[in-house]
């Protein structure tokens, strides 16, 4: 799955924007502390610098979740 | 008794049918931002009459029909469609898929924030939820708002080894939970009717074995209730496709089997 990574000085003026559809987006960090959204958010923007993001092969941040 | 909504429409079809006032007001929410066919509409107002005529109106609290195919459709709670979260209406976040048959998570980062709190929103002893899923998979993903494994509503429509659990309010002593479920489809709920009696029903009913076990921890519940994902988590997302959810107080049995009819007959209708 390809991604694509939201760089520091970028975070907070992507978490001030929404997608098309009204959503917000979602950054989450990966295997490798990368910031990332998903192309479901990338399909949804109409901003050129967030369709310009990096793009970058997923590696899931794995969490011990309690259950 | 119920209220009556009056649209006198030139052309006829379903525009001239008379709807139910709650029907009305969230058709009227959803057509602001996508027209529905009268078929939508109608099934609609079938929906609300059932709720009301069956008495389960009054225990929910919120109700996702998801009608519409968009985001900015499955957002409304029919029994409160203004759009505000105050009513309850869905925020979307990150990868989610909208289409006719509702909201799909893409098991990365998609999620919906109900705004429904327990503790504001729920009482201790009266509680419960559906949700009409369309995706069979085995995933350790969860919904619910977490706190600690002695403070959190969450639970799993298919765990990793073949269970549906749900905490009613820790991972410990006020889990419910049934083994070899293989097929995470359909409708799922959960109702607590007292201090000493949880229940989770599969399609209108019981399945496994009532929770008895009375311990008051709910007080500092305070984290808002998500789906697709729990609260805490920045994995643990979803990749399941829900075409209906309600919450609200716990449901009696026959309760619980009147509204598994309500959605089966609303989502029949929609063909879906």
């Amino acid at each position: 799955m390809k991604v694509y990574i939201v760089k520091a000085g970028q975070l907070s003026h992507l978490r001030k924007l929404k997608m098309t559809d009204g959503s917000e987006y979602n950054p989450i960090e990966d295997a490798n502390g990368n910031l990332v959204i998903t192309q479901d958010e990338i399909d949804k923007s109409d901003k050129q610098w967030v369709l310009d993001l990096e793009q970058i092969n997923y590696e899931p941040k794995l969490i011990q979740i309690d259950i | 008794m119920f209220g009556f909504g009056f649209d006198f429409s030139i052309g006829g079809g379903a525009s001239s049918n008379i709807y139910d006032t709650d029907a009305k007001a969230f058709i009227d929410a959803v057509e602001l931002v996508t027209p529905l066919s009268d078929t939508q509409k109608l099934a609609i107002n079938t929906l609300t009459l059932s709720y009301k005529s069956s008495g389960v109106w009054a225990k929910r609290k919120a109700i996702y029909p998801f009608i519409g195919g968009v985001a900015g459709a499955h957002k409304f709670n029919l029994k409160d469609p203004r759009d505000l979260d105050a009513a309850f209406r869905l925020s979307f976040a990150g990868g989610l898929t909208h289409n006719s048959t509702g909201v799909t998570g893409n098991g990365v980062n998609g999620y919906i924030n109900t705004h429904l709190i327990p503790t504001i929103d729920f009482t201790n002893n009266s509680i419960g939820f559906t949700i009409s899923n369309r995706t069979n998979a085995a995933t350790s993903t969860q919904d619910g708002t977490f706190s600690s494994s002695t403070l959190d509503f969450v639970w799993s429509l298919r765990w990793i080894d073949d269970r549906i659990f749900i905490d009613n309010f820790n991972s410990t002593t006020l889990r419910v939970q049934v083994t070899g479920i293989t097929d995470a489809r359909g409708i799922t709920s959960l109702s607590r009717t007292g201090a000493t009696t949880s229940k989770i029903f599969k399609n209108g009913v019981q399945v496994g074995s009532t929770l008895t076990t009375s311990v008051n921890n709910f007080s500092g519940l305070n984290g808002k209730i998500y789906l697709f994902n729990r609260t805490d988590l920045a994995t643990s997302y979803s990749n399941k496709n829900y075409d209906f959810v309600s919450f609200g107080g716990g449901l009696t049995d026959a309760e619980q089997a009147i509204e598994h009819t309500i959605i089966s007959t609303f989502n029949t209708a929609l063909g879906r």
